[in-house]
């Protein structure tokens, strides 16, 4: 397993800056090559003229994501060393669609603007300018526009688990959905003329044959032995984990939990195991849903966190998960006690409706804890690792 | 092939190799930084430094830009942006592709389509901020990591490029 500058919490170092710098040389270097210095052909998409972003960037997600596929199915590097940007769908919809225009009208983007610049093109610089200014302006406007910022906040997501598929087999779909939209690409380039498609020699058979064996291969790969997920050889004994069942330490109180979330201090991961359905009525702020069937892929990226908490409404599901995941090694797993109704009854419910006599300390505790849990939610972060900022 | 008409200089690479050769350099920077590519960011931040010299205490104090501290360019974003100047500099410079031009429509006026890239370019620098990310950070990074936010990024932006376009045509005819 490689450690990379972002698990070893070192993206703050000369190291680490060098390396984005040659990186960032390879990256203008091939969006330099795409000809993506041209904002004509930039803008060549949005009126079916030219279709190379549409090209480019997907041959480029393919081939990074299946390169992905291969690492974590060798056991090359751990999705825990990965920074995933957390998805806040609201803003990303609203932000995205915003953003399309500001690249449609001015047929450039930043990066490739960057590369505008330097091939001596004006309106690259002049978008530049224009992008600074609205970063400024975001600034200035951020206190009034927060909750956009933060509208459908749902942690790490990822699009496969939200469909219900596994990795692999949505891998190879997005890859014949890829090699499918090249192909029609070059139909729309050609006026939809077989015969001209044919005659052109864009490599595109090559391609294409590559990228479906690659994803055939990431999928084989994933259900065979190969695949750590598959091989149950952890050295942990029955004996173990039945005395931490004896000893009562996979648990923890509701009221710990709410502490800990809120303090902050410790990498605390909770978890909702309940139904899609019900995760998107109402869960605890800050929490993760993860489907069952899944759930020791997903585990996997807060392996190293002080503390994994599974949630459902009752204690049974993440009682019998947590027998699952002592089999995978994962020794910060507990389980909230009396679940999420637990939760409810001992840490939302309103001291005035308490049976139980409280000391002052106690009644203000309950009462920050409807503010943070029910308030505006805003203020308990986000289960997902802290993560350097996605930009 | 056809799309290198207006260009001068060499022929630009096979889309799906440039693709393929992007690819790579995206997982070179899974596997070494942990991270994918970013360019927005590293603007942002050359935004709030250049705040920093004109206004620095409302800068710091501001929500936004003041959590990036008083040296928002002490950031690996700002070293890969310089790193795609320094790149695109070198590619363009080699096959013969650096011309002083605007580009636009031969029918169209310059000051115009300069007025529009500074239209587009406030709207983008606004719209990326709010959605955590650009075309790199988050349509390709998100979208090759298969994140939720990601692909719904991508596909947000072609639907706003495409309900909009018909509008903006004029700017690129002949």
């Amino acid at each position: 397993m490689i450690e990379t500058y972002f698990s070893a919490n070192s993206l703050a170092t000369a190291n680490a800056f060098l390396v984005s710098l040659i990186i960032g040389v390879a990256f203008g270097w091939c969006l330099e090559q795409a000809g993506f210095g041209s904002s004509r052909r930039l803008a060549g998409i949005f009126y079916f003229r030219d279709m190379a972003v549409l090209k480019v960037m997907f041959s480029a997600v393919i081939t990074a994501m299946l390169g992905l596929g291969f690492a974590f199915a060798f056991g090359v590097i751990s999705p825990e060393s990965l920074y995933v940007p957390e998805t806040v769908l609201g803003a990303q919809i609203l932000g995205g669609f915003i953003f399309g225009l500001g690249f449609m009208i001015s047929g450039w983007c930043p990066g490739t603007a960057a590369v505008g610049v330097v091939s001596g093109k004006v309106d690259a610089i002049v978008f530049l300018v224009g992008a600074m200014l609205g970063s400024y302006v975001f600034n200035w406007f951020f206190p009034f526009i927060e909750s956009w910022y933060v509208w459908g906040d749902r942690g790490v997501s990822y699009i496969y688990s939200e469909l219900g598929y596994g990795f692999a087999d949505f891998a190879l779909l997005l890859t014949v959905v890829a090699v499918f939209a090249f192909w029609v690409s070059e139909l729309i380039e050609e006026k939809f003329s077989f015969k001209m498609v044919a005659a052109r020699n864009s490599g595109l058979w090559a391609f294409s044959v590559l990228i479906l064996i690659a994803a055939v291969m990431v999928m084989a790969i994933g259900r065979s032995p190969i695949s750590k997920y598959r091989v149950v050889e952890t050295g942990i004994y029955a004996s173990e984990v039945l005395q931490k069942v004896e000893a009562g330490k996979e648990h923890i109180e509701p009221e710990d939990v709410a502490r800990e979330m809120l303090a902050g201090q410790k990498r605390i991961a909770v978890v909702d195991l309940r139904t899609r359905q019900e995760f998107d009525e109402w869960h605890i702020p800050g929490s993760v849903h993860a489907n069952m069937s899944s759930l020791v892929q997903f585990l996997e990226r807060y392996r190293s966190f002080d503390r994994i908490v599974l949630v459902s409404n009752g204690p049974v599901h993440p009682a019998q998960a947590w027998v699952v995941l002592q089999v995978y090694g994962f020794k910060n797993v507990m389980i909230m006690s009396e679940g999420l109704r637990g939760f409810f009854d001992r840490v939302l419910k309103p001291a005035a409706l308490r049976m139980e006599a409280l000391t002052p300390a106690e009644i203000e505790e309950i009462a920050h804890w409807r503010v943070m849990f029910l308030g505006s939610g805003m203020a308990v972060g986000s289960a997902s690792p802290p993560g350097p900022g996605t930009e | 092939m056809s799309d290198i008409s207006h260009e001068k200089g060499n022929p630009y690479l096979n889309p799906y190799l440039a693709g393929f050769l992007l690819g790579l350099t995206l997982l070179a920077s899974f596997l070494i930084l942990g991270t994918g590519l970013g360019a927005s960011g590293g603007l942002a931040r050359l935004t709030a430094w250049c705040g920093l010299c004109i206004y620095p205490e409302q800068v710091l104090e501001s929500v936004y830009f003041g959590a990036w501290g008083d040296n928002p360019l002490n950031y690996y974003l700002v070293f890969m942006l310089a790193g795609i100047f320094l790149g695109g500099f070198v590619s363009a410079l080699l096959n013969h592709r650096i011309s002083v031009q605007t580009e636009r429509g031969a029918s169209y006026p310059a000051w115009k389509r300069l007025a529009l890239a500074l239209l587009g370019g406030v709207i983008a620098g606004f719209a990326s901020r709010l959605a955590r990310g650009c075309t790199s950070g988050m349509a390709l990074t998100g979208t090759a990591l298969l994140t939720t936010g990601g692909v719904a990024f991508l596909l947000a932006t072609f639907a706003g490029g495409y309900v909009f376009a018909y509008f903006f045509r004029r700017q690129w005819h002949d």
